[in-house]
């Protein structure tokens, strides 16, 4: 049985890398969404098994988005993963606060995704 | 250059241009306090590159836009001030940056060296004093720590600056469908900003049903809660009252003055002394209404170009061969030459390639193909086919929609093709090309097709035809795109959001384009969008009423035909005539504008008009077709309706251009005020 992963990230690029990253892992299948109403629109129609959220996006930001998922009752058990800069160093704090299970800090190493998804799957 | 770094140099060229015109609207702003919104997007811009850089390994954008981040990062919590000094500041380095990508794309190396010298440059940059801290002013929203815990720290800052300028904090509920949720916020979104800042979005799924989405908006502004209410249509919550009224007069606006001490010129970009970075600067960003007067400076040239022509064949009436006479005329013809060479150039400075559009929707296809299911090859022709960049951008939520569609509807599941013998991956083509004054996009899939049979079922049962009608399969298909038309039982995660295919048709029409389908069953369908290169110049019938001409843009008009005048029935609701079996409504263009016609029993109709709002409208000749340059009339004329503009045609001949939806207006207005009396 595979696991599927929504991955919250409006570049493009960065996007990109931590879906193939994702994918490196065997049966890892993943779906993107390049801003939080996206990740609204697509939480109830599938499955997801993990979010893994960027915080400084248009729209609505990643604390929003994590705030969330975890108060609502369909959602909240989904393991969430922050990867953002060092510069939302205070971001991340709050982050972890409000129900992220793990962060981390761009850039990032393919390697370092996967460890923390496999930490969390 | 790597294969990989064209991505990488595609992006961040894309990322340099959007950052520049943030940068300008901060510009814009002068002395009055910039959009908090520009400076954190300038920001994630910076923060976005510097993160693509670092992937690709290009360390010397990363540390400058890295720097760059820095110090936005303290300008938008308010650590620093965006002055004028900082402005020119990020104008001068993001050119650096966009000098440093130029030669990354002619495949130089990038070395240390080009960034050594303005890296120290910018660690020595400090914005703006900043306003000195005071108390936390979110000690007054204490009862309210649950909403403040979510708040980014970018949020908070702005929250804290909001309540520091005594704005009132007021919290607004809304709750809207999953299907156009984002459309709904953005809107408000944009109302909002009208008199205040949005400060914080927090979607919640708490006690909403199942199918909406509910969001907590905190906003910050200087009207009271009732204004607020009203200007919004939402019922305000106050977490903080305002401090005192919103003052009118900025007084910034005192310091603006020349010669006062912050009184100075807008500033401009640098240009950079080193080489590398003069080639950067070899473009220059012009708003398209700067293009517009332009054109029509050239209108009028071509005027007085007539006008002089017109004196040099009375001149030579009078004075045969004379040798002035003769100079005269090469200076005419001279003046022709150019002018024309003129008006190519200033036309071509709109156009921009298609595949600019192509890469945004190449996008779209990757994202969708995976949640609908789907594979999907995705190929690309014509990309260079160039179009009006004001064009351009029109059409691309309608293209959108229109590969939404054949994602979702038109090619079917790797396992149904399978089953059906075609190749598990579906092909999707996107294909410009230029044809005379017309540019033709064609989207064309090779999934399931659409079953004329169901469509025309479908219209019959909406009474949009009757079951005896004879309509050919393409008129049968253009009920597709009729408001409301649907012919697709369920709607899928990617088709429910947003526009449907009337809205497709609109759009084009709205631009003087058409569209069209072709399907075959079991085969595949292709979206056929045609529409004008530009609209500076429109292609026109002559058409005349009485001693008057006028010229209507073909792309207004559906058809026309020949009419007898007997033939007009007269209905209590207006005259009406039959066209293939249907009574549509009917109306002299001199009757409309006021004017005698020839009063011949033989004249001329065109159909203008959509969906159940036609019209035919009867002129008195029809004289050819014309290219014009249609411009706006002047204020003289102020107060006329049914007019578009003004255009010159042959020598010294100005004639109205019609304006098809004002005269349907006009026309349907009377038939409602007959109906009436």
């Amino acid at each position: 049985m595979g696991s599927l992963v929504l991955i919250v990230e409006d570049s493009s690029m960065t996007r990109s890398m931590i879906r193939s990253a994702a994918e490196e892992i065997e049966g890892m299948e993943t779906i993107e969404a390049a801003n939080g109403f996206e990740a609204l629109r697509l939480l109830p129609s599938q499955q997801f098994d993990l979010i893994i959220t960027d915080i400084n996006m248009p729209d609505i930001n990643g604390l929003e988005l994590i705030n969330f998922v975890r108060k609502d009752p369909r959602f909240h058990a989904i393991p969430l993963i922050i990867i953002s800069t060092e510069k939302s160093e205070e971001d991340k704090k709050r982050g972890l606060q409000i129900g992220a299970d793990a962060y981390l800090t761009k850039p990032f190493k393919a390697e370092e995704v996967q460890d923390a998804i496999k930490a969390l799957i | 250059m790597k294969a990989s770094d064209n991505d990488f140099v595609d992006e961040a060229e894309e990322l340099l241009t959007e950052a520049g015109s943030y940068l300008l609207d901060i510009q814009e702003a002068g002395s009055a306090e910039p959009d908090p919104d520009s400076i954190n997007s300038l920001f994630r811009t910076m923060h976005t590159l510097k993160g693509m850089s670092g992937m690709y390994g290009h360390q010397c954008i990363t540390d400058i836009s890295h720097a760059l981040e820095n110090i936005l990062d303290d300008i938008r919590l308010g650590r620093a001030d965006m002055d004028d000094q900082s402005v020119d500041f990020f104008f001068k380095h993001m050119d650096t940056l966009r000098s440093l990508i130029t030669s990354l794309r002619e495949g130089h190396a990038l070395s240390d060296e080009d960034a050594q010298a303005c890296m120290t440059e910018i660690t020595d940059f400090k914005g703006g004093a900043a306003e000195t801290q005071e108390a936390d002013p979110l000690e007054a929203l204490e009862e309210y720590e649950d909403l403040l815990s979510i708040l980014s720290e970018y949020e908070e800052h702005r929250l804290k600056s909001n309540l520091k300028k005594g704005k009132g904090i007021y919290k607004m509920n809304v709750v809207y469908s999953l299907d156009d949720f984002d459309t709904r916020l953005k809107e408000l979104t944009a109302d909002i900003k009208d008199f205040g800042e949005m400060l914080s979005t927090m979607p919640t799924s708490e006690g909403i049903p199942a199918g909406s989405i509910g969001f907590t908006l905190v906003i910050g502004s200087g009207k009271t809660p009732q204004e607020v209410k009203e200007l919004s249509g939402v019922d305000v919550e106050v977490m903080s009252s305002m401090a005192e009224p919103e003052e009118e007069a900025r007084p910034a606006d005192a310091a603006r003055a020349p010669g006062g001490p912050g009184g100075q010129q807008a500033p401009q970009p640098t240009m950079a002394e080193d080489a590398s970075l003069k080639t950067s600067a070899t473009t220059v960003r012009v708003n398209i209404e700067k293009l517009d007067r332009l054109l029509n400076a050239v209108g009028e040239l071509n005027l007085i170009k007539n006008n002089t022509r017109k004196l040099w064949t009375e001149m030579s009436e009078v004075f045969g061969k004379n040798p002035l006479v003769i100079d005269l005329y090469k200076i005419v013809q001279n003046m022709e030459r150019r002018l024309h060479e003129l008006q190519t150039n200033v036309l071509e400075v709109r156009m921009v390639p298609i595949g600019q559009i192509f890469t945004r929707l190449g996008q779209v296809v990757r994202r969708y193909t995976r949640g609908a299911g789907k594979e999907i090859n995705l190929t690309v022709f014509g990309e260079d086919t160039e179009i009006d960049k004001f064009l351009a951008e029109e059409i691309v939520d309608p293209l959108m929609h229109i590969v939404r569609n054949s994602i979702d509807h038109g090619i079917e599941s790797p396992e149904d093709r399978e089953a059906s013998g075609k190749p598990r991956a579906g092909s999707l083509q996107l294909r410009a090309s230029q044809r005379g004054n017309s540019v033709v996009i064609e989207i064309t899939d090779d999934g399931k097709g659409i079953d004329v049979d169901v469509v025309r079922r479908k219209a019959i049962e909406r009474g949009l035809m009757s079951s005896s009608s004879a309509l050919g399969d393409m008129e049968i298909l253009d009920f597709m795109f009729e408001a409301g038309f649907s012919t697709k039982k369920t709607v899928s995660e990617t088709s429910g959001r947003g526009v449907g295919l009337d809205v497709v048709r609109a759009k084009m029409v709205s631009l003087g384009g058409y569209t069209e389908i072709t399907t075959e069953v079991g085969m595949g369908t292709i979206f056929n969008l045609t529409l004008p290169i530009t609209l500076a110049i429109v292609k026109s019938l002559m058409v005349r009423v009485g001693k008057e001409t006028f010229a209507m843009p073909l792309s207004s008009m559906q058809e026309t035909m020949d009419i007898i005048r007997m033939d007009i029935k007269h209905l209590d609701g207006g005259d009406v005539v039959d066209f293939r079996g249907e009574m549509i409504p009917i109306a002299s263009l001199g009757e409309v504008l006021h004017i005698p016609d020839d009063g011949e029993e033989f004249a001329y109709a065109m159909l203008i008009g959509h969906g159940d709002k036609r019209l035919f409208l009867i002129v008195d000749k029809m004289t050819g077709q014309q290219e014009i340059v249609i411009k706006p009339l002047s204020d003289y004329f102020e107060g006329l309706s049914g007019f578009a503009g003004a255009a010159e045609v042959g020598s010294n001949e100005v004639v109205l251009v019609l304006d098809a939806e004002a005269l349907l207006s006009e026309a349907f207005e009377k038939k409602k005020a007959l109906q009436k009396g």
